[in-house]
């Protein structure tokens, strides 16, 4: 029985099952796990690769084996608005600094509204007991795993909805359409991050003792005033951790941008997904688009560089010391 | 300062009453100690004082007022946590000055009233600190200079040297109970050793299972154990305890194993004989017991065989099996270490042995007489019993 339960214990790492802990990870053992996952993701390595190589090309590269020269020429084109090398100026460097701006613009707000939302929603379900908790946290988990595609026509009606009651009643004069445009992209798209979030953040709450938040209320701090003073700080790796997701979901976003935002106002991958449909395709110069491309992977980029050791403790659940 | 009351107190988690009908009174400046083994409702109690938990049934009075409803941030209670609680993502400085500030302190008098709290306990070098910097005793020091700072009416602290050292937890002992003298607060200390309870308290309140087993001075609790827990959980070894039968005539006598007889007199003899016990169990404590190969005159003596002798340099614990296979244990000189398996006489002076009911288990001497036994509280109950009514 001892000897089961050590054995048991030393498999699981000493506190919970940490893996590296784990007797497993040999040498060995992890070369062959470094070569199957390299294998696994070459295709995608191959083409982000290809993709960025593209932008810095004097030619259409066809091949990872092609023979090409540097230039920064696509890269002043994208900038200057001018996708395909030929055509005149179509589009004015301001409005490729729009783009770039509406894309920060839904990033941000979904950031916001995702931290702003369930930042407290975890906090309650991790402290307070009440009737069909545990049943609305499984309900979170089963509403994560709906696809926001699936939801597109509810939340479009919904949108009619509103546009009718606040535009048509005239409650609001017409020059907030894109505003409420923007609003509601931000907060449609959010929603459908807040469930993983919360159940993410809740884990995080979960690991501060109860004692250090009963201390605060002792000292004589307010309920809120624990939540914002000791509370968020104490799980901020797992803030930062959401909020990253957040930030990616909404500077990633395709179809709710597409469905919401007008035209006229694209986001980085509207944009890139108008050049690459509806029949202007040949008229747009890939290289440029991938340029296009590029910037519109550089958050992803950022993320692994910068964010490997968050991971980690998000991995872990939060609080050091 | 303040005194704290608490009135048929009862908290309750889902199934199990953590505290039942408790009634304690901790006078006002004096130092109390709830004594009691893990998970007997000590951090339980202590959280109801502060107003973390509200109490399930009953009332808790600060000098006569119920603050059963008021929150723990407007108690004014210092509480320094078990596991110390500090605020991880704060330096010292900002641990301790946290209360303060929360009550908008001025700047100035923030930073003058850290500074003297830190000096008073020996961290001021260490302000800039964050928590997990600090060793276990400068943690606690932390965790204490936090309570102290905003000038509790009560100080209540829970088993906040039981992650010390030997070395450490006996300095630390001797300054919080001078600390507390010179600030002259009321504070309430949760303990489940004995020892630090019997050396820093005023009053002793035992806990176990919820329930209250005795509140006395420390002289009480150790002479004159309530029942059979409080005599099994106080001294160091505890009391040892032998049932042994009652003969009833002519005047009442409890017949020892191995052979010693105790006739009492006086009060306890009438008391025994009206209870109408036909056994009892006896207690004494290792202390009490003079080990020789004889009988002595005008002691109680039993025949015992040595099983082990374990010396600890000041003395020597030797235990021995009685007749019926118990065994007790004696405390004598370093000197005495008869050989394993040789008979020896344990010798008791009368006035030193507690009898008590097995059946209610409380001690002789606390019951009333009939017509009216086991008055003073009702029997052990299980826990996990049903209560009625209950929040969380
Ligand atoms: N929040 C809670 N929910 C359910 N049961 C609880 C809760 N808090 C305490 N209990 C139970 O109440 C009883 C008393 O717990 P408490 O923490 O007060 O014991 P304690 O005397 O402080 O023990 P220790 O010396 O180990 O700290 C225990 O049986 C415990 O399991
Ligand atoms: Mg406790």
């Amino acid at each position: 029985m001892r000897g089961a339960l050590s054995l048991a214990s030393r498999l699981l790492g000493r506190r919970g099952g940490r893996l590296e802990e784990a007797p497993l990870t040999g040498r060995g053992f992890q070369a062959i796990l470094v070569l199957a996952l390299l294998a696994a993701s070459l295709p995608i390595i191959l083409s982000y690769t290809l993709l960025v190589e593209l932008s810095f090309s004097s030619t259409l590269i066809m091949s990872p084996f092609q023979k090409t020269q540097f230039t920064l020429e696509n890269w002043r084109l994208f900038l200057e608005g001018k996708l395909a090398p030929t055509a005149a100026r179509i589009y004015s460097p301001a409005y490729i600094r729009s783009m770039i701006v509406n894309t920060l613009i839904v990033a941000a707000g979904v950031t916001v509204v995702v931290i702003a939302a369930s930042a407290p929603a975890a906090y309650a379900l991790s402290r307070l007991r009440f009737r069909f908790r545990a049943a609305t946290l499984r309900f979170l988990i089963l509403l994560h795993a709906f696809p926001g595609v699936a939801l597109i026509i509810g939340v479009y009606a919904v949108y009619v909805y509103l546009y009718k009651r606040l535009f048509v009643g005239g409650l609001l004069p017409k020059e907030y359409l894109l505003l409420y445009s923007f609003a509601y992209v931000i907060v449609a798209r959010a929603s459908l991050e807040v469930p993983m979030s919360t159940w993410i953040l809740k884990g995080f709450f979960d690991r501060v003792p109860w004692e250090v938040e009963w201390a605060a209320l002792v000292d004589g701090a307010s309920r809120l005033r624990t939540f914002w003073q000791v509370m968020l700080p104490l799980i901020k790796p797992g803030l930062a951790a959401v909020a990253i997701f957040a930030f990616m979901a909404g500077w990633e976003e395709l179809i709710y941008v597409v469905v919401f935002l007008p035209r006229e106002a694209p986001t980085l991958a509207s944009f890139i997904h108008y050049q690459l449909s509806g029949g202007s395709l040949e008229a747009s110069y890939l290289p440029v688009v991938a340029a296009a491309a590029t910037v519109y992977l550089i958050p992803t980029i950022l993320f692994f560089v910068f964010t490997q050791k968050l991971l980690l403790e998000a991995a872990h659940g939060g609080l050091k010391a | 300062m303040v005194e704290v009351e608490l009135r048929g107190v009862w908290k309750v988690f889902g199934r199990v009453a953590a505290v039942r009908d408790v009634n304690l009174r901790f006078p006002d400046g004096k130092f109390s100690s709830i004594l009691g083994p893990s998970g007997s409702g000590k951090s339980t109690l202590l959280y109801l004082i502060a107003g973390i938990y509200r109490p399930t049934r009953g009332e808790v009075l600060f000098d006569g007022r119920d603050v059963s409803r008021v929150p723990p941030n407007e108690r004014n209670v210092g509480l320094v946590f078990q596991n110390y609680a500090l605020y991880p993502h704060m330096t010292v400085f900002d641990n301790i000055a946290f209360p303060l500030r929360l009550r908008k302190t001025p700047r100035g008098e923030v930073e003058r009233r850290v500074r003297e709290v830190a000096e008073m306990l020996g961290i001021g070098d260490l302000l800039d600190r964050y928590p997990a910097q600090l060793s276990g005793g400068q943690q606690q020091r932390v965790a204490l200079a936090r309570a102290l700072v905003k000038r509790p009416s009560v100080l209540l602290l829970d088993e906040p040297l039981s992650n010390l050292d030997a070395l450490v937890r006996l300095r630390i002992r001797g300054e919080l109970k001078r600390l507390q003298q010179e600030l002259g607060i009321t504070a309430i200390y949760v303990t489940h050793d004995q020892s630090e309870a019997l050396a820093m308290s005023d009053q002793i309140a035992v806990i176990h299972r919820g329930e209250i087993q005795q509140v006395g001075t420390p002289e009480d609790v150790y002479e004159k154990p309530r029942n059979i827990f409080v005599a099994s959980f106080i001294g160091m070894p505890p009391a040892n305890l032998v049932p042994a039968e009652v003969r009833r005539a002519p005047g009442p006598c409890v017949l020892l194993p191995g052979g010693g007889e105790y006739c009492p007199r006086g009060g306890l003899a009438s008391k025994l004989a009206a209870l109408g016990l036909e056994r009892v169990v006896v207690a004494f404590r290792p202390e009490d017991a003079i080990l020789a190969e004889h009988p002595l005159e005008d002691y109680v003596s039993m025949e015992g065989e040595v099983y082990v002798v374990e010396p600890l340099g000041r003395e020597n614990i030797v235990t021995l099996s009685l007749p019926g296979g118990h065994s007790v244990k004696v405390i004598t000189q370093p000197v005495v270490s008869p050989p394993a398996g040789s008979r020896m006489y344990i010798n008791l002076e009368p006035s030193k042995i507690r009898l008590f009911d097995p059946e209610t288990e409380l001690n002789i001497e606390y019951l009333e007489a009939p017509p009216t036994p086991q008055v003073e509280a009702p029997p052990p109950r299980r826990r996990g019993e049903s209560v009625e009514e209950g929040e969380e």
